[in-house]
């Protein structure tokens, strides 16, 4: 078995110490797979609840279900509700808002 | 040739995977307009095309070529982008990652290309198991690529080029799928590690095919191609010369070289240059825990000039170190020497690169006099890069906006 030994000299060590955990990290609620994880910035009109400056969070590796918000690819990427005859860059599983600068 | 090494057969199952026209597919990702048009990246200084796609190598434009002698009308017809590596990079290392995930031992050979141990999977599966990698990295990443697979990395090479040429194949060829018909009527200038001269010289014999190569005496092959020729032919006859080698590899040189944006020429502007190579191969070194025990040092004038010049310098360091302070010392005074001229280009290259632990202590250090370090303000030995696309990846800044 292994003891942790506080080296400090003074006083008791700190009743947290056998509690350390590690800190929340944005980065496990958000993202479910780094590697077909992409990031893209809103610029339009507000809709589907997106306003502009919106950060994007789109996973490649999910598959879209109807109602999904997803990014559609044409001669070029848009956003739209997931309906069957689109080619799907990826779908959208959250939005950052940014509420003060 | 005779059966003599049947022993030595390969029995396992290599595959490489690389990403087609891979600069130029990075560059549409975010960037749908440019799909089935011709699209081209240029090299660092934006002087040549380093990759195309497959439009433009059907408009008949070769690999290297200089962008300003390119045919004015076929210019206009390519769209171009300077090099933008922090994409590249990125989408490279999503494709390394991903297959990490999905197979246990595996090379990263280069940026765009992965050799597989696909050993564990049954022969007549390889096919299924390659479709699937390959739909999954397109799902994930958005990068099409081919795989070939086969019981050595230069059959698995010439799989992969048929899984390109031939469309039928839908970028995936198993070496046991084919006829040995077709593999023997390969260009020899397609196998692996047959460069131009080789192919050149081959040719000269009537030695044209794969097929042909094979039926060489081992005596000819070693004669005109020395030892790697054996071990092409070898392989070609599917024993196993080459296995994937899963261990890191350290770094043998470390080199950082810049074309400038235009010519420089004052001593302090080159000497500023130097000096910032040098601290980029100094993170480099840094970075991989290694000491160094040479350096070179060159400088170049542009190369399509009459009066092309390289002046360059190499010397092994009084002891092999990972000081900068003490680099720059012994940089510092053959920097002085160079000649004055109209510098296109310039660069450091450390060699001599041992493990930090292996350092063999100098008991009687010199005293040095410390060179000053040159005060580094922003001369034009920034890189041309016209056309660069945003780090679409990398930079919050720049993320691809969307309506």
């Amino acid at each position: 078995m292994n003891f942790e030994v506080s080296t400090k000299t003074t006083g008791f060590g700190s009743p947290a110490e056998s509690y350390v955990d590690r800190r929340l990290d944005l980065n496990e609620l958000i993202i479910t797979d780094p590697y077909a994880t992409f990031f893209f910035k809103y610029e339009g009109e507000c809709k589907f609840g997106i306003k502009t400056g919106d950060v994007l969070v789109v996973d490649r590796s999910r598959d879209p279900e109807s109602g999904d918000l997803v990014i559609t690819k044409t001669d070029k990427l848009q956003i739209s509700k997931y309906s069957n005859n689109q080619e799907i860059w990826g779908t959208i599983i959250w939005t950052l808002s940014q509420i003060k600068k | 040739m005779g059966n003599d090494y049947l022993d030595l057969v390969s029995n396992k199952k290599i595959a490489i995977l690389d990403a087609n026209n891979f600069y130029a597919s990075a560059e549409r990702l975010f960037q749908p307009e440019f799909e089935n048009k011709p699209t081209a990246v240029l090299s660092n200084n934006d002087g040549c095309i380093i990759a195309r796609s497959q439009e433009v190598k059907d408009l008949g434009v070769k690999m290297g070529q200089p962008l300003f002698k390119l045919d004015k009308q076929i210019k206009n017809q390519i769209t171009k982008f300077s090099s933008n590596y922090a994409l590249y990079g990125d989408i490279s290392d999503r494709i390394a990652n991903i297959l990490k995930r999905e197979i246990p031992k595996l090379e990263i050979y280069s940026i765009d290309e992965s050799f597989l141990d696909l050993s564990h999977i049954e022969t007549d599966q390889l096919e299924t198991e390659m479709t699937r990698l390959k739909k999954l990295i397109y799902k994930l990443v958005g990068i099409p690529v081919s795989i070939g697979v086969g019981p050595n990395k230069t059959l698995a090479k010439l799989c992969n080029y048929i899984s390109k040429k031939d469309p039928s194949y839908s970028g995936v060829c198993s070496y046991w799928q084919l006829s040995s018909d077709v593999v023997n009527s390969i260009d020899i200038g397609e196998v692996w590690g047959v460069g131009r001269k080789f192919e050149r010289k081959l040719k000269s014999i009537e030695c044209n095919t794969v097929g042909d190569f094979k039926n060489l005496s081992r005596i000819t092959v070693r004669g005109m191609m020395h030892t790697p020729g054996i071990r092409t032919q070898l392989e070609l006859n599917e024993v196993l010369c080459y296995d994937i080698t899963t261990k890191f590899k350290k770094p043998k040189l470390i080199t950082t070289s810049r074309t400038f944006g235009s010519t420089v020429w004052e001593p302090k502007q080159v000497q500023n240059a130097i000096w910032t190579f040098l601290n980029n191969c100094h993170r480099k070194l840094k970075l991989e825990g290694l000491n160094v025990s040479g350096v070179s040092v060159f400088a170049t004038t542009n190369r399509f000039d009459d009066n092309y010049f390289v002046w360059s310098s190499q010397f092994k360091l009084s002891e092999q170190t990972s000081d900068l302070q003490q680099i720059w010392n012994q940089v510092f005074p053959i920097l002085e020497e160079m000649p004055v001229r109209l510098y296109y280009k310039a660069g450091v290259c450390f060699w001599g690169l041992r493990p930090q632990d292996r350092k063999q202590e100098v008991i009687f250090k010199e005293h040095h006099e410390f060179c000053e370090i040159p005060y580094v303000d922003h001369v034009k030995w920034e890189t041309r890069r016209d056309f660069l696309s945003p780090k679409w990846t990398t930079s919050w800044d720049e993320i691809p906006k969307i309506k």
